[in-house]
């Protein structure tokens, strides 16, 4: 338990968010990716990344801390990103390289209006953690005032 | 004629020691007193010392007004402490000047 | 003879201790706001329930229920905030009217103690 522990979780959240905003321009830029990477042979379209977080409890010590009411925790981390497994969508167009023998071409899973409310929620959290850093950074210094 | 023994003259020993033991025991618990004073003192020059070093090394438990309070703690210990050694050498003087 | 157990300033201190705690724990919430079943914590500070619940050790190398019994305050599980559809159970604008109140009365106690040192220097004829 530190005196900038604070700080700490909150610039964990900072990081936190700002991955989920480069994911989210990865989805945008890659909507149109049809050729991602071969699966059996066949190029597959760009599936949809998502980010998945967990709290931070990297050793017994700070599990043991949380469990006794001592300790607020280790912020946030990004546990893994993983690829979104909704069906792709398919468009008609025979001309296209990679239409299959229907004419068909799959195309990538990323719909812009979801990555457009998540790349909302990801900067309203951003600016949250920024609030609540900056009212422990006013707190410290604050204390640096003690017995002037 | 009854020659009175000088022993019966003599004041009583009694009183005499008691009030130089009660003087003793004055100065016995004053420099006790002053001696637990110091060792407080020290203590919390040390417990600010410890606090300091904590925060330089960046490896302190405390949080940063833990350290503020105890550095302005021992502060107004040592002030107070040496008001009193300016007292005390005051009140020396004094009774040193007086004329025998 | 401790000349500060008279005053206010320990009761001072242990509350400042209690507000940061509250402040990390504000924190972490808010970091966690999109972590997927995190449940919202928050500080209890200490009252007769706490007082009562100590421990009876057989062994002093037990363990006690709170971390610190002379804490005076203990983190726990929030249960106030409705959990949302990915089992998160933060409400951001009471943790956010939290952070505002905190931070006042974290810098009222500063002004309290430093009001109380002053007070000090001031009969000791320092500056």
């Amino acid at each position: 338990m530190g005196m900038f522990d604070g700080l700490n979780i909150s610039a964990s959240g900072l990081t936190a968010q700002r991955f989920r905003m480069d994911v989210v321009s990865s989805n945008i830029a890659n909507s149109d990716t049809t050729r991602e990477k071969k699966v059996g042979g066949q190029w597959q379209p760009y599936q949809r990344k998502v980010v998945n977080l967990a709290p931070v409890q990297n050793s017994f010590q700070s599990v043991l801390d949380d469990s006794m009411g001592s300790s607020a925790g280790g912020g946030v981390q990004v546990a893994s990103v993983t690829a979104d497994t909704t069906p792709f969508n398919e468009k008609y167009d025979p001309s296209d390289p990679d239409a299959d023998k229907n004419g068909y071409v799959k195309e990538p899973n990323v719909d812009p209006l979801k990555e457009m409310v998540d790349l909302m929620d990801a900067n309203r959290s951003y600016e949250a953690n920024v609030t609540v850093m900056n009212a422990n950074k006013n707190m410290l210094t604050k204390a640096l005032d003690i017995g002037r | 004629m009854n020659v009175l023994s000088v022993d019966s003259i003599k004041p009583s020993q009694a009183s005499d020691v008691s009030s130089a033991n009660s003087a003793s025991a004055a100065q016995n618990s004053f420099s006790e007193t002053l001696g637990k004073a110091l060792d407080k003192v020290n203590e919390s020059q040390q417990t600010a010392d410890q606090m300091v070093t904590g925060l330089a090394s960046n490896s302190s438990s405390q949080d940063l007004h833990n350290v503020m309070i105890a550095m302005q703690k021992a502060n107004i210990l040592l002030q107070a402490t040496v008001q009193v050694r300016d007292k005390v050498i005051d009140a020396y003087k004094e009774v040193m000047g007086m004329q025998v | 003879m401790n000349i500060f157990s008279a005053t206010t300033i320990p009761i001072v201190e242990q509350a400042m201790n209690g507000s940061m705690a509250e402040q990390n724990v504000l924190a972490q919430n808010i970091a966690n706001v999109d972590t997927p079943n995190y449940k919202a914590k928050q500080v209890a500070f200490d009252d007769v329930f706490n007082n009562a619940l100590t421990a009876e050790k057989t062994n002093p190398k037990h363990l006690s229920f709170s971390s610190d019994d002379e804490a005076g305050y203990r983190i726990e599980n929030d249960s106030s905030g409705a959990v949302q559809n990915n089992g998160n159970n933060v409400d951001i604008d009471a943790q956010m009217s939290n952070l505002a109140k905190n931070q006042l009365r974290y810098q009222a106690l500063e002004q309290a103690v430093s009001n109380q040192f002053q007070q000090f220097n001031t009969v000791l004829g320092g500056k």
